[in-house]
């Protein structure tokens, strides 16, 4: 089943999708405040992430502990086929609504 | 560096422990730039997102087990409805008695499930549908068919319940 994704689950598949290998949490909430810049409620982040996983878009594994994190192992998260799959076609759908407009400065195509 | 085993273990009661480790950890190396203060008000935030589910969910569980009405409900119904005569002492004991405490049971877990993993879970979905059956097992006790049909439905549960088990096994995390 193609299951939607929402604005916000979109925006952390993308950051997930832009670190690659070096996505944890910390480095998704930087990566999200950089490119929107506005910062992602802790909360709503985490949630975010265990659902993708529970909807297999995402998976995680757990890395080496280092000090800097209080002895404390990073989670790092990879996007699945299917996670991909649903963030192309979410992309898809707004490219097809945008199109024609002149948003941005002038006619999408 | 801030002393959070307490708050971790906090956390740990509605996420799983490495989880909760990864993200005070990922709290500890952020607030390096934003201080004690974004710290604390982070994992407050972090932990209410995890705990509010289970917390209402078990608290709706109580409540409504504790109420229990919904089984006496149905076996209400189906006294002034469906059987002409005063109950037996066998109808009292397996309708109004036993069947009636499993259906209020089947409602209250049904209804913490739907609030602790959601409606598109397949725990909630096997549960309401529990529940259901349960009511249709009661409704349809006078009729031979309808109640073997009911007793098919409740068999045809066990194997769903028993594969999806499997994929929810070892499963913890904030989400619903």
């Amino acid at each position: 089943m193609n299951e939607s994704l929402g604005e916000f689950e979109q925006i952390v598949l993308l950051a997930i999708l832009r670190l690659g290998e070096d996505a944890y949490g910390a480095s998704i909430r930087a990566e999200i405040e950089k490119c929107t810049g506005r910062e992602p409620t802790p909360g709503a982040m985490y949630t975010t992430l265990d659902r993708l996983e529970q909807k297999a878009m995402l998976t995680s594994r757990m890395g080496e502990p280092t000090a800097e994190r209080g002895g404390r192992a990073k989670r790092f998260f990879k996007v699945t086929k299917t996670g991909t799959a649903a963030v192309i076609r979410a992309q898809r759908s707004y490219q097809n609504l945008l199109e024609g407009l002149k948003l941005l400065g002038g006619a999408h195509a | 560096m801030h002393n959070t085993a307490l708050a971790e273990w906090t956390l740990a009661r509605f996420t799983s422990k490495p989880h909760a480790a990864a993200i005070l950890g990922d709290l500890e190396e952020t607030s390096g730039q934003k201080g004690n203060a974004w710290f604390w008000w982070s994992y407050l935030r972090i932990l209410l997102a995890c705990a509010w589910r289970p917390m209402v969910a078990y608290f709706v569980l109580i409540a409504t087990y504790a109420d229990g009405s919904v089984g006496s409900r149905v076996f209400s119904v189906y006294r002034h409805s469906v059987i002409s005569h005063p109950p037996t002492p066998t109808e009292d004991l397996w309708l109004g008695g036993l069947l009636s405490t499993f259906i209020s049971t089947l409602s209250s877990v049904a209804m913490y499930a739907c609030l602790r993993f959601g409606l598109r879970d397949i725990v909630t979905k096997l549960t309401v549908a529990a529940t259901l059956i349960g009511i249709g097992g009661m409704a349809f006790w006078w009729h031979p068919v309808l109640r073997l049909a009911v007793c098919l439905a409740a068999l045809a549960l066990f194997p769903i319940g028993m594969s999806s088990s499997a994929g929810r096994r070892g499963m913890a995390s904030c989400g619903p």
